[in-house]
């Protein structure tokens, strides 16, 4: 059974593990293909590009600051002062937020700023910076705040003074490079990453494709012993029936295809039990009659020669010794008494031996019954026959006796006085009897043997009256069974199969 | 000495570290020395993108005995702004400022000595050596965060998987699938190079 086993496991693993491993190697290069079209050489390049591009842009709007502010320097006269400050209107790229003029150390001559704003001013190292520059110019960025100002050093009536434009840039413009240096930098995080990423991917796949192996494993393994287990044991079953145990039965436990087996093997075990026990029951009634025939027939013979030996006796004496005379009489009458008993025994013991073979006629069980009922005016019956008892066929004359002995066993039982109840009905393939008493009961060591021949509890019984009646009941395919209570009386049942 | 200290991983145009020469002052012990590649393969594309890189610098001194005796950890941040085109290298000192690439790579070819331990009370008769590994991480957890939420907030690839009911209302968000595979290490990408010093004391050291 192990071998049925393994190759259901085998089968459904092969199943599973057939797609699996193919599939893997698709999703490894599905996984690898899908990240090499966004992370390759080409969109390193472009995005390279674009930010250089953006850069280009980004300083040529702080030069643009720087020469808007050299132009105002221009615009100024050489002894400017606060007055001449005028913030410039906006650009395109350029929002002015305020104009200041400085001194060498660092004082404010002067500023314009736009209204309601506060804008700080640049530090004075800013200031010292521009001078080291060869331009004369500083731009100071501040991309978080979006500040930018050009520091311009000028040198003008013998003094050097700085001009500082403070600006912002229209606020799509940085956020439009900032977007593209995000994706930028994205695509290099993406990049770094590109062996761990699949890598990942692909384990957490295998980690599925392996739990999936396992569940299909112990899937497989509960299927085939579903299924394994009860064939194992239907091979037990039959090993025992054949060995002669004919009460091994098989638990069912599923009402599938191998619970209907394991159903119907169980029904065969039943059927071989009974059919046993009825063939063994016939055997032993054939012996029984057989040794019924052979003494009927050896104490049948003698009978009458000692019948007539004994009337001869009485016969031939003459002499005048009345005592004598009336003692040979009563002889002869107790000799004829006990000889007339052996007679009917011997008559019971043909019948037995010699019972005729069935024969069948179509009948109505429910007329037989209420003809016999009629042999017995003074006897009380109660009945209940079923309506739709159909006509079948059986042997009327045979029906007839064990009908007959059950009556006669129930008014012995229950008296003349308390009605013996008779009852039919139709119970799918069967029609069944059923004949009640309201006697003592039978004990249940007594019931285990009443159908067998010779057993009676009749002190004048010879016992084979209810062994006769369950032989030709067994005859016609049928049953009958007693279920008897102390005090509480006896129910006879029998049931023939209804054969149209 | 390398064998004995065990092995470096090199990765990236073989990042190194040598020439580490101990030096005394004031007690401070002090190590200059020199490292190759480091601004170069995927640290270099990553710099210049803007994102951060972090070195991890990690002296060891030992003894005769091998026991290792002192250690400590300096990070560094260095990071390039794109726009205004400079290099900023911030620590536990000063930051440094470059305007150019080959300015700080000049700085690492040349590290000038470095503070690393004081050495008040030790034996100056002692036979040191110094150990030195250098971590460079490229893409930490924070970096690794960013990638997922922008992973998760693209909403270009959402396919709706109700298959059996039409008004389930399930999504599947591949784009959040697909961050679940980001890993949550705090180092994602980095790379080691280690260097030992030759032997010394530090009455030989003071007088250099």
């Amino acid at each position: 059974m192990s071998t049925v086993r393994n190759k259901i496991i085998l089968i459904f693993l092969g199943t599973v593990l057939l797609p699996v491993i193919p599939i893997s190697i698709l999703v490894n290069n599905l996984v690898h293909h899908s990240y090499s079209v966004g992370v390759n050489p080409s969109v390193e390049t472009a995005l390279a590009t674009s930010i250089g591009h953006s850069r280009e842009l980004y300083q040529h709007r702080k030069e643009q600051l720087g020469n808007i502010a050299n132009e105002l320097l221009d615009q100024l006269p050489a002894d400017a002062e606060a007055k001449h400050l005028t913030l410039p209107e906006a650009t395109k790229e350029w929002r002015f937020l305020a104009l200041r003029m400085y001194q060498q150390n660092g004082r404010l001559l002067g500023e314009r700023q736009t209204d309601g704003l506060d804008v700080p001013r640049v530090k004075q190292g800013h200031l010292r910076h521009s001078d080291q520059l060869p331009s004369g110019q500083l731009i100071v960025s501040d991309r978080d705040h979006n500040r930018f100002a050009a520091v311009t050093r000028t040198d003008r009536s013998g003094s050097r003074q700085y001009l500082v434009l403070t600006a912002a840039v229209n606020d799509d413009f940085l956020q439009e490079t900032d977007q593209t240096l995000e994706v930028h930098q994205m695509y290099q995080r993406l990049s770094l990453q590109e062996v761990s990423i699949p890598q990942n991917l692909l384990t957490a796949f295998l980690v599925l494709g392996f739990l999936v192996v396992a569940v299909a494993t112990a899937i497989a393994i509960w299927i085939s012993r579903r299924i394994t287990e009860p064939i194992a044991a239907l091979v037990t079953g039959t090993e025992e029936l054949g060995k002669g145990n004919l009460d091994y039965r098989i638990e069912k436990t599923s009402s599938d295809e191998i619970g209907e087996l394991v159903e119907r093997f169980n029904s065969m075990a039943r059927d071989l039990k009974t059919s046993q026990e009825k063939a063994i029951y016939l055997e032993k009634m054939a012996a029984w009659q057989e040794i019924a025939r052979r003494l009927a027939h050896e104490i049948k013979n003698p009978l009458t020669p000692i019948q007539l030996t004994v009337q001869e006796m009485v016969d031939q004496y003459s002499e005048s010794d009345e005592s004598y005379r009336q003692l040979l009489t009563e002889c002869h009458q107790i000799v004829n008494e006990e000889i007339e008993n052996l007679r009917k025994l011997v008559n019971e013991f043909s019948a037995f031996g010699r019972l005729p073979e069935l024969q069948k006629e179509r009948g109505n069980l429910n007329t037989l019954i209420n003809d016999i009922i009629k042999l017995y005016p003074h006897l009380a019956f109660q009945q209940d026959l079923a309506e739709d008892m159909p006509v079948f066929s059986f042997d009327d004359d045979r029906i007839r006796r064990v009908l007959i002995n059950l009556i006669e066993n129930a008014a012995q039982a229950g008296g003349d006085k308390t009605p013996i109840e008779l009852s039919s009905r139709r119970i799918e393939r069967f029609a069944e009897v059923s004949v009640k008493d309201s006697g003592s009961g039978i004990p249940p060591a007594v019931q285990r043997q009443i159908f067998q021949p010779y057993f009676s509890t009749k002190p004048d019984g010879v016992g084979l009256g209810l062994a006769i009646t369950r032989k030709m009941i067994e005859e016609h395919g049928g049953e009958i069974r007693v279920n008897s209570v102390s005090g509480q009386g006896s129910i006879f049942t029998f049931k023939l199969p209804i054969e149209e | 000495m390398l064998c004995f200290f065990g092995s470096a991983a090199f990765a990236q145009d073989s990042l190194q570290i040598k020439q580490l020469r101990p030096s005394l002052q004031n007690d401070t012990l002090r190590c200059s020395f020199q490292v190759n590649n480091l601004f170069s393969g995927e640290i270099r594309e990553a710099l210049l993108s803007g994102l951060p890189i972090l070195l991890e610098l990690k002296p060891q001194l030992y003894n005769r005995e091998r026991q290792r005796i002192r250690t400590a950890t300096f990070k560094l941040r260095v990071t390039y702004d794109i726009w205004e085109d400079r290099y900023l290298q911030e620590s536990n000192q000063l930051p440094v400022a470059f305007t150019s690439l080959e300015m700080l790579t000049t700085w690492w070819n040349d590290v000038q000595p470095y503070p690393i331990f004081s050495v008040d009370g030790m034996d100056t008769e002692e036979q040191l050596w110094i150990v030195m590994d250098l971590r460079v991480i490229v893409l930490t957890r924070s970096q690794n965060e960013k990638l997922k939420n922008w992973i998760i907030s693209s909403a270009e690839s959402e396919e709706d998987v109700s298959v059996f009911r039409k008004d389930s209302g399930f999504r599947l968000n591949l784009n959040r699938i697909i961050a679940l595979f980001i890993g949550d290490d705090d180092e994602v990408e980095g790379f080691i190079a280690r260097a030992a010093s030759t032997p010394f004391t530090l009455s030989a050291i003071s007088e250099r």
